[in-house]
């Protein structure tokens, strides 16, 4: 049981707009990439992000950077400064957007533990459609497959 | 810190598919002929998979009756990382090369109707005939799918399709390349032209695959499917939408999950990555993993069995592309950011500040040094890969113990030709002592993951809260030795705790019912067989808490 998630959303839940849609960063359940020893709460309003950063080891060196996709804009400049976070610690971000729907980037890069790592986290807003490219093509035996063109 | 009972611990240390073809190439083979085959072209019997499946015999391939014939080649674009070690890392467009796509599926297509596929060679060229009827449109088509061994590239948010690129044929006698392209116009991709993503992930592995199988001609790979999409995010959900979490073996699936998303992540061109996935598909497979998964990274003091899996995904791939520094990119807002590290050399400042067997750097570099050639004051090792396969295919996959570095290490010293001295070597300077059991004897940290349970047990132990679930702080073994009766489980705890039974890592029982109080589980031991009990905690607040254990 991961209580302490669960207790995070609980509180986040309990105090937030109604608008508001809480997500957050699960741990993997199978096998995945190195990546920095962090988790992310992100709270979603129509246009304004909460996030918290949890560090789950000490660090230094800190950037973090939030950006959009998929029509979705960030408004606001975060400190470009370094600085370095204890084991456990929390930092709380707050960002401005515009767009109904779209994705919010969050990257978290510094030095953990001796070794310089980043992830990169996305958080949907409102409904975001795969983009798709290629024909489908159905041939009368084997696998379907979506065809591009062949470039040069 | 987590504290023991017994001592504190201190860290000092498509042959299916396309029968004919395949055979005309036995592996290993990179550079082998171009396929096409020699009976009746266009053969179409008897697919059991349609649709959107994978089955499907597509006959073999051209033919000496077939009227035309197209020869060709079929490649894609590589792009190749660039890295400033302890800095940041970006894809290098500029550098982009095209490479060949080895042992692909071809097909021609009129309309729907397949006249006629092979595979292409070694160097990615093809020759295959048809015979056309009709005026309706010809096609050539490369698919996202290789023969020997069969690896599949599909896209997860579009009804599982394979990638393909094609491109149209006249109907007479001709040379036809295809090519997919990486679809960067400078500043962003154009998804339409985004077409070597899948061809690039499938070279990754297939160059996986060939390397074992040429240490180990008997290896055989089950089919393999990777689900890539430019829609796949670093996000938990629904993964037809492209919410994958990150690039990662689902082994419940038994399949692999790729990052796409410009703009935040994409993994198609970071082959120590692709490679990295592979190594676990390989372990669920062909060797063994007991690792429990979830997030690590360099630097991390983990549970030695995720230590050993990460490091293992680390060093294969630094073993079979070849080249030591793994490099994964990713988008930093508007800018291409990442990160790497050296499976070979340790930077200064070091990345692997507490190094022992819970560190997947210290391991990763152990198991590099082990494979490749003598070539430190403290590296006398050199076994390449097939002592390597054998190891995990053999006695780390029936080990009793839970498959940590401890039980590689001693089946390793078991094989022949490998001195023991000189492993002890690579192990010392990564302040690992000499490994001698599979439970880690001979390594005070090691051996201090488990402990001796004979029944019936009873005893406390502070596992390490506000670390994650995978580390070293929150984890303890107990061996159990079977005495033919049903033996009870129990583990007390204020904050959450699960148990779980393992036999040579198959879970026999398990408990992870209540964030609090007690979880307990039974199981029918055989008399003289060995259990390993894994106790795992889940505290989040930082500080040692207790835990009453029995096992009776």
């Amino acid at each position: 049981m991961r209580s302490f998630l669960l207790a995070l959303s609980t509180v986040l839940l309990a105090c937030t707009h109604p608008q508001t849609d809480v997500k957050v960063s699960a741990p993997l359940s199978g096998e995945g990439k190195p990546g920095a020893p962090v988790e992310v709460t992100a709270e979603l309003t129509p246009t304004h992000a909460r996030l918290a950063v949890r560090f789950e080891a000490a660090a230094e060196q800190v950037t973090m950077t939030v950006s959009g996709l998929d029509g979705l804009t960030v408004t606001t400049s975060l400190p470009g400064s370094e600085r370095g976070y204890k084991m456990g610690e929390l930092a709380q971000l707050d960002v401005d957007y515009t767009g109904a729907s779209g994705t919010l980037v969050v990257n978290v890069s510094g030095t953990f533990n001796g070794a310089r790592q980043s992830r990169v986290m996305t958080f949907a807003r409102g409904e975001v459609k795969p983009e798709q490219s290629g024909t489908k093509v159905t041939p009368d035996s084997g696998p379907a497959f979506k065809a591009l063109p062949s470039g040069k | 810190m987590k504290v023991r009972t017994r001592k504190s611990l201190l860290l000092v240390g498509v042959a299916a598919l396309l029968g004919l073809v395949t055979s005309a190439c036995p592996p290993p083979c990179d550079g082998c002929g171009t396929g096409g085959g020699t009976g009746a072209g266009g053969g179409l019997g008897g697919g059991t998979g349609g649709g959107t499946g994978t089955g499907g015999n597509l006959g073999t391939g051209g033919g000496t009756t077939g009227s035309v014939t197209v020869t060709g080649r079929v490649t894609y674009d590589f792009v190749p990382e660039a890295y400033t070690v302890g800095s940041t890392a970006s894809l290098d467009f500029g550098r982009a090369s095209q490479r060949p796509v080895r042992r692909g599926v071809v097909q021609v297509l009129q309309g729907t109707t397949v006249l006629a596929a092979t595979a292409t060679g070694g160097d990615g060229s093809f020759s295959i005939s048809y015979t056309p009827s009709g005026t309706t449109n010809l096609t050539l088509y490369a698919l996202s799918q290789s023969v020997e061994p069969s690896i599949t590239v599909k896209d997860n948010t579009d009804r599982n399709l394979l990638w393909a690129v094609g491109a149209q044929l006249s109907g007479a006698n001709q040379m036809m390349n295809l090519h997919a392209t990486h679809g960067w116009n400078g500043s962003s991709y154009v998804l339409a032209n985004r077409s070597a993503a899948p061809f690039a992930i499938l070279d990754s592995m297939f160059t996986a695959s060939r390397a074992f199988m040429a240490a180990r001609p008997n290896i055989t790979f089950p089919a393999l499917k990777v689900n890539w999409s430019p829609n796949n995010v670093p996000q938990p959900g629904d993964k037809t939408m492209g919410q994958i979490s990150t690039s990662h073996f689902s082994p419940s699936e038994n399949e692999l999950y790729i990052l796409g998303k410009e703009g935040a992540d994409t993994d198609e061109f970071d082959s120590h990555v692709i490679v990295h996935e592979w190594g676990h598909f390989f372990e669920a497979n062909l060797a063994r993993s007991d690792s429990p998964g979830g997030r690590h990274g360099p630097g991390d003091i983990l549970d030695p069995r995720i230590a050993f899996g990460e490091a293992w995904g680390n060093s294969v791939a630094a073993m079979v592309l070849p080249e030591t520094m793994y490099i994964d990119t990713n988008w930093n807002g508007a800018n291409m950011s990442g990160f790497g590290f050296d499976a070979e050399t340790e930077p200064n400042p070091t990345d692997d500040p507490t190094p022992s067997g819970f560190s997947e750097s210290s391991v990763l570099r152990v198991l590099y040094d082990v494979f490749d050639p003598a070539n430190e004051s403290f590296d006398s090792v050199a076994v390449g890969l097939g002592p390597i396969a054998d190891v995990l295919m053999g006695p780390q996959k029936n080990t009793d113990a839970m498959t940590t570095l401890a039980s590689f290490i001693t089946a390793l010293k078991a094989q022949p030709g490998v001195s023991a001295t000189a492993v002890d070597s690579l192990l010392a300077h990564s302040s690992i002592g000499r490994i001698t059991t599979i439970f880690g004897d001979g390594d005070t940290g090691l051996r201090g993951m488990y402990t001796d349970a004979t029944l019936p047990y009873a005893a406390t132990i502070a596992l390490g809260g506000g670390n994650s679930p995978n580390s070293w702080e929150q984890n303890q073994y107990y061996i159990v030795n079977g005495n033919g009766s049903t033996v009870s489980v129990s583990a007390t705890c204020t904050q959450d705790v699960a148990i779980a039974v393992y036999r040579k890592g198959t879970k026999l029982a398990a408990a992870d019912a209540n964030t609090s109080g007690t979880e307990s589980l039974t199981f029918s031991s055989q008399a003289g067989v060995v259990y390993v009990m894994v106790l795992t905690g889940y505290g989040a607040t930082p500080g040692n808490y207790d835990i009453a254990v029995n096992i009776q």
